[in-house]
Order: structure tokens, then C-alpha cells, then sequence
């Protein structure tokens, strides 16, 4: 299809360059601040409609973001060791190594980034304990899986509750994170895309999947 | 419980004779299995067959046969081309110093290499697509294949030409699609590519017109939704028999074809002179008296009123079967 | 296909009851005389949560609908054709049937969003590449990226908060679609830890660029008739 555009890519290394080059030209301040969302454009009060939860309320602003973003830096932390461990481990193996290895990367980068971004307001990372996840391949692709949708809905979820510049920042990963969850369920043979929309989840209620896992011990 | 059967007293118990061993081993190790891994589907578009096979013996070598012929050595795994149409059967055993397998593994398949078609008008549907450049028709989806006609992008009436498609093949690395013509002789078809036409529109009517009832009939999904008494051609004049559709419509400002007319891919015989090229016509006319009756210079004429209610159900690209 | 789910079917910790209490400009009794929630063929499939029947409030969320609601009416266009056209096989037919679902209720729920506003579906030429399985996957996955694109491009523009909620549940599967059909190409699904959002003239240069949406085809004429009478 020669006289159609090609979207291809842009290398993986030269994405993330780019992305870290804006993050450090920017102050993590002036980053945050861009472009806050015009005042009236909210419906009032923060609202709950037809099966989406209640967003959290109040409207963007620099300090939200920094809240909103830590959060997205400890999933992506805990992403980054789960995949990164899974690799090491050497119990993976065909497709499903090659899925680990290429998200492990990713997930590298988007911690780098967001802790760039966050600068010294950036959390420590806790520490991990993955149990057999890691270490068998069957629970790691079901681990993998969960993880890779909760993201999705937890970037979701907190989209519209970040400043203009911050959401472009995350849309940048959510739809990677949306591509490994479609990745892992093939190869898993389940629905890759199993709704057309996808369900975003509240800040407590990611909260609570992440702590069912017992992955975080600090 | 019953005992086992007791020697007869005095003899020692009978132990079978030892098996006869196989013909030329010493120690009776059984001939080799041989079972095929790769092979071509039951029926394939291909005239080039793979095949691929083991042993359970992993010093057997292989011997392969190929329609009934004689089995020679191979490798374990060949190719065979040129294959023609039709049924073929492909036989491989394995062989060591000492013994063949005397079951060989076959594969039967079939080579089918004319072109696939699939349609695109069928049953109740039937497509039609806008011809985007003049094209050359051919009789074959072949650009080396006889010329049939010529299409051009707009109708006499300067509207956008169009075609129904009726199948649809790839041939030569490119799709290719067979469409109704409307030229003369009436009632033929022919391929040009696929690049040459604009998007389908699907339709699910059809008007048929009976010449010896002097009827039309317009029917949606098999059922009739129109129907009406018609005037069709004079002897001398005959509406052509065969399978059209349905190319432009117009909004007639002269009363002899009535308030609106349809222009059909279907062309007169005997009005070849005709300015337009002589096309056969669907439309009201300023003579209703006539109707029904073998009336006209080709044309289905309706009464003014029958021809506005069917405009209202008669989209473009509508097959018409002429009868 | 449209089912409509009622409110009380989906409503099971009065939720939206509550809601329907907080909505700005609108009365409890008009929201819930408008009565159904937006559910169309979606019974079957896993999680039912749809976006509530947002409605496009400022000039600048009607654009950005429009423009979606054409991408998405290509897409659902050019799988509905696939599917017609018989020549997809296995996993990249079952890719056609549930990817084309989606478009098409993405379609109508724009369409809902935009009310008045919504724009007619276009007329398509999608050039055979529906007719061949392998040029079906390589466009797929070009509309695919495209559409991610575009959403992640516009996002950040959206002025109503529950529009914005629901352009960005449709990014993310537009995303988990470009995965799914690169898989079956036999490509990365992600294959950058970063995806690259593309402007409003970036997405219209890329669709033109396809000619999938065709130009007028005029069939109707005036005058006087020359068929042979």
C-alpha cells in the first residue's frame, strides 16, 4: 500500500529521547503548569454517570498532578520490576519472553520519565516481592494481564483530572500500555479488546487491586 | 478361580515356538514406521507440492512414490512441481539395510488452480460501482486477454457510468472484477481491474419485466413492492431479452417519456442509429391509452402514475431481468 | 441494533439515580425521561460499563466529535465491507468481526454526542483493500494507528469532562486494536515506550492520503430523455 501513510515507527530509542528532552527543557514546574484547563468547561461538582465511577474531584491543577503522576510512577515502578524480573528469571519462554522483554523496556522508560518529570518530588521506589509471579510462566501471564488492563484504567481514570500538558504526557503511554494488554491476551487467546470502551477504575479502587497482589512490601 | 490349564501329566508345559524372525535380520527388530509431517492441503491452488517425513528408525532412509509410479530413494523431505489439475497421491516409506516399511504413509490431495472467484451480486444482492477512469474491458482477467469494450466515467446523460459488479478475482497480482456491460450485443460481461471502478452499493431490488404480460414487476428482498401493466416493444422495435440494471435516472422535462424516466444498460437491436447509442428506457409517457400493449420503440412505458411510484422505490444500480 | 438498556437494568447500587440528581443544566426528570442509557449490541460482551450519553457543549468539542465520528464511521465502513467481501480467513476474521463491532457503536455514540451536530456518513472507495487479506491487514493497522493518533492528538483540546472520559476509554481500545491486528501481522504491538499524538491536519492529510472517501457520483440527470421511447 504504497500510496497510503505509514504511521511506522519512530525507533524506541529515539521516542524516549524526545520525551525526556521535553521533560528536561521544560522545569518540572513550568511542565506541570501548561495550559491549565480553561475554568468554566467542568460540570460542577465532579460527576458519576452510567456505570463509570466518581472521578476524583477538584479541578487540575500543578499540585494534582504531582499526586496523580507519583501514582502512575509506583505502577510503572512495580511494572518495571515484575517484567524486569520475569526476564531475569529465565522461566519464560517463545512469545511470551519476547512480550516480557519489549514491556520490560517500555516500562523502564515510562518510570525514567516520570521520574524526570517529578524531579524531587518524585516517590522512592518500594520494594517488591513477586513471589512465583516472576518465576512461572502461567502466573506471570495472568499477573501480566491484570496489570496491563489496570493500567490502562487507571490512566484512564485520572486523565481528566490532569492539566492539559501532564494528560499528553500520559496519553503518550496509556495507549502502550493499552497495546501490551491486547499483546498478552493474545497470546493468551482471550479477547484482546473485549469492550469498546474501556472502563477507567478510581484512584482507591487501583489502589485496592494492586494491594489484593501483596507485591509491595514497603 | 479357574487354574491355569495343567500340562498333561508327564510333559513339560508347551512354550510357544520362538517367532520365524524377520527375513535377514539376526536379532527380529521390527521394520521401520514412516510418518509424513508436511504436505500440501486436500485441495490445493498449487502446482508445486512440499513434503516433508521421519522415521522412528534413525538410520532408515526413504524411498517416495508419486502417482502410482515406481519408489524411488528421496530425501527426507522433496518437492515436486508441475503438477496438473486433478487427484494426486503421494506415497513415502521408510528403509533401513535390512527392512522397508511395508505400510507406506500417503497423501492424497487435490491441485485446483483455476482462479477463485468470489461474487459480489448474488441472491437478492446485487453491487454496482461507479467507473472511476475509461478502462478496457477484457474477456479475461488478463491484460493480455481479448478486448471486449470500453468504459467511460460519464453516461450520454453526462451522469457517473456505472457497472454492477458481478464476481471478483485476483489473477496477474491484481484484483480483478467482472462486470455487466452495456453495449451490444446485449447481455454481455467482462473483467477489468479492480483500481478501475470506485466503491460498491449494495442493493437488494430487482425490476422484472414480462413482455408477454406486458408487466413489471419491482421486487425488494424476493417480494414484490411494485407491480403495474406495462407497454414494451413493437415487433418491429423489440425490448431485448437478458439480464440489465439500472444506470441513471432522470427528471423528464418532455411528456412523451412522461414526468420521469430510468435509463438501462440494455440497448435497442434496431435503433443502433439513435442519438445516445439507442438505450433502452424505463419511464411515463404522454400516450397511456396504449398501455399495456406491444406499443413502443423498445422502451418499458408505464402510466405517468405508476412510473412516479416506482420512482420513489427504484434506486439506481437496480438489476433488471427483461423476460 | 439498538438495544437500549434501561437505567434500572444497569443501575444496581443507584448510582445513577444519584448522579442523575447532580447533572448540570438538566432537571432529574429530564434525565431520566430520556430514560435509556446508551447500550446498543453490547450484551454478550464482558464488562458492560458504557459512558454515560455525554452531550458536546462547546464549538471546539463539536469539531473534534465530528472529526471522530468520521474516522470512525471509515473504520466501521471499511470492516463491514471486509466482512462482506469474503476474503478474510481465522484470526484475522475474527479481528474484523469484534473490531468492527466497536467502530460501528463508537460511530453511534458520537453520533448521540453530537445530536444535531452529528455528520452523515460518508461515501467510500476502499480500493480492493478489502478484498485481499494481506492489503486488509496492512490498512488495518494504518486506520488503527491513525486513530490512536488522532485521539491522543485531541484529547488534551476536549473542553467537557465527560466527553474527554470517553474519548479517552475510546483511545485506549483504538490502541489495544493497533496491538492486536500488528500481532497478527506478525509485528510489535508496542513497538515505542511512547506513542506520538498527530494533529487535527496531520489525521485529514493521512485519511486523504488513502482516498478511501470518494468523491460524488451523480445519477441523476434533468431534460429531455434520449433512450429510444
Amino acid at each position: 500500500m504504497s500510496d497510503v501513510l505509514s504511521l511506522e515507527v519512530v525507533d524506541a530509542d529515539g521516542a524516549i529521547r524526545e520525551a525526556l528532552d521535553e521533560a528536561a527543557a521544560d522545569s518540572r514546574a513550568s511542565f506541570l503548569k501548561k495550559a491549565v484547563l480553561g475554568g468554566g468547561a467542568f460540570l460542577a461538582g465532579g460527576v458519576m454517570f452510567g456505570g463509570f465511577p466518581k472521578l476524583a474531584l477538584g479541578a487540575p491543577s500543578p499540585a494534582q498532578d504531582v499526586q496523580i503522576l507519583n501514582f502512575a510512577l509506583l505502577l510503572e515502578f512495580l511494572e518495571e520490576e515484575f517484567y524486569g524480573r520475569a526476564v531475569r528469571s529465565g522461566s519464560l519462554s517463545g512469545e511470551t519472553l519476547a512480550f516480557a522483554r519489549v514491556v520490560a523496556r517500555n516500562e523502564a522508560a515510562h518510570a525514567r520519565f516520570l521520574q524526570r518529570t517529578l524531579g524531587s518530588a518524585a516517590r522512592r521506589k518500594p520494594r517488591f516481592d513477586f513471589g512465583e509471579a516472576t518465576e512461572n510462566q502461567a502466573m506471570f501471564q495472568a499477573v501480566a494481564m491484570t496489570l496491563e488492563d489496570t493500567g490502562v484504567a487507571a490512566y484512564n481514570g485520572q486523565g481528566p483530572n490532569l492539566t492539559r500538558g501532564a494528560l499528553a504526557a500520559a496519553g503518550q503511554i496509556v495507549s502502550v500500555e493499552a497495546r501490551q494488554a491486547a499483546w498478552i491476551r493474545n497470546i493468551l487467546r482471550r479477547q484482546p479488546a473485549p469492550s469498546p470502551f474501556d472502563k477507567p477504575l478510581t484512584k482507591a479502587q487501583v489502589e485496592a487491586r494492586v494491594r489484593r497482589t501483596g507485591f509491595i512490601q514497603s | 478361580m479357574l487354574a491355569a490349564p495343567a500340562a498333561a501329566e508327564g510333559e513339560p508345559a508347551q512354550e510357544p515356538p520362538p517367532e520365524a524372525p524377520a527375513a535377514g535380520s539376526g536379532d527380529a527388530s521390527p521394520a521401520p514406521e514412516t510418518r509424513i509431517v508436511r504436505a500440501p492441503a486436500a485441495v490445493a491452488p498449487a502446482r508445486v507440492a512440499h513434503f516433508a517425513f521421519e522415521s522412528d528408525d534413525a538410520d532408515a532412509a526413504f524411498e517416495c512414490s508419486i502417482d502410482d509410479g515406481p519408489f524411488l530413494r528421496c530425501p527426507p523431505r522433496v518437492r515436486y512441481s508441475k503438477l496438473n489439475d486433478g487427484a494426486h497421491v503421494f506415497r513415502v516409506r521408510a528403509v533401513t539395510d535390512v527392512a522397508a516399511d511395508e505400510s507406506p504413509a500417503e497423501h492424497r490431495w487435490t491441485v485446483d488452480t483455476r482462479p477463485r472467484v468470489f461474487p459480489l451480486s448474488r441472491g437478492h444482492t446485487t453491487r454496482w460501482a461507479p467507473v472511476a477512469r475509461r478502462v478496457v474491458v477484457r474477456a479475461r482477467p488478463s491484460a493480455a486477454a481479448r478486448r471486449v469494450a470500453q468504459l467511460e466515467t460519464r453516461t450520454p446523460e453526462a451522469t457517473t457510468n456505472l457497472v454492477v459488479v458481478l464476481e471478483r478475482t485476483e489473477a496477474e497480482g491484481r484484483l480483478w472484477v467482472r462486470v455487466r456491460l452495456p453495449i451490444l450485443p446485449n447481455n454481455q460481461t467482462g473483467w477489468v481491474p479492480r483500481s478501475a471502478l470506485g466503491g460498491y452499493t449494495a442493493v437488494t431490488t430487482r425490476l422484472v419485466v414480462d413482455r408477454d404480460r406486458q408487466e413489471a414487476m419491482l421486487f425488494r428482498r424476493g417480494k414484490v413492492v411494485w407491480r403495474a401493466r406495462a407497454g414494451v416493444g413493437a415487433p418491429w422495435s423489440p425490448t431485448p431479452k437478458g439480464e440489465f440494471y439500472v444506470r441513471v435516472r432522470i427528471d423528464s422535462t418532455d411528456p412523451f417519456y412522461g414526468p420521469v424516466a430510468f435509463g438501462t444498460s440494455a440497448r435497442s437491436y434496431v435503433r443502433t442509429e439513435w442519438p445516445g447509442g439507442g438505450f433502452i428506457g424505463i419511464h411515463g409517457t404522454s400516450l397511456p391509452h396504449l398501455i399495456p400493449g406491444r406499443v413502443s420503440n423498445g422502451c418499458v412505458r408505464l402510466r405517468n402514475d405508476d412510473a412516479l411510484r416506482l420512482a420513489r422505490l427504484l434506486p439506481v444500480g437496480t438489476p433488471v431481468t427483461i423476460r | 441494533m439498538s438495544d437500549q438498556i434501561t437505567i434500572e437494568a444497569v443501575d444496581t447500587d443507584g448510582a445513577v439515580q444519584e448522579a442523575a440528581e447532580k447533572v448540570a443544566g438538566d432537571s432529574r426528570a429530564a434525565f431520566l425521561a430520556k430514560g435509556a442509557l446508551f447500550g446498543g449490541a453490547l450484551a454478550g460482551l464482558g464488562s458492560l460499563m458504557v459512558p454515560e450519553e455525554a452531550r458536546a457543549q462547546t464549538a471546539t468539542d463539536v469539531a473534534i466529535l465530528q472529526f471522530a465520528q468520521t474516522l470512525e464511521f471509515l473504520e466501521a465502513e471499511f470492516y463491514a465491507e471486509a466482512l462482506r467481501m469474503g476474503a478474510l480467513r481465522g484470526d484475522v476474521l475474527r479481528f474484523a468481526r469484534v473490531v468492527g463491532e466497536h467502530e460501528r457503536i463508537h460511530a453511534q455514540f458520537i453520533g448521540r454526542a453530537l445530536g444535531r451536530a452529528a455528520v452523515r456518513k460518508p461515501r467510500f472507495n476502499f480500493r480492493g483493500t478489502t478484498e485481499n487479506q494481506s492489503s486488509f491487514v496492512a490498512t488495518a493497522i494504518v486506520l488503527e494507528e491513525t486513530g490512536v493518533a488522532a485521539y491522543k492528538g485531541q484529547a488534551p483540546r476536549i473542553d467537557t469532562r465527560s466527553i474527554l472520559a470517553a474519548a479517552l476509554a475510546v483511545h485506549s481500545v483504538e490502541a489495544r486494536h493497533a496491538g492486536w491486528i500488528r500481532d497478527l501481522a506478525g509485528r510489535n504491538p508496542a513497538p515505542n515506550a511512547f506513542d506520538q499524538p498527530l494533529t487535527l491536519q496531520q489525521v485529514l492529510a493521512a485519511v486523504a492520503q488513502t482516498r478511501f472517501i470518494a468523491g460524488p457520483v451523480t445519477t441523476v440527470a434533468g431534460g429531455r430523455p434520449l433512450f429510444t421511447g
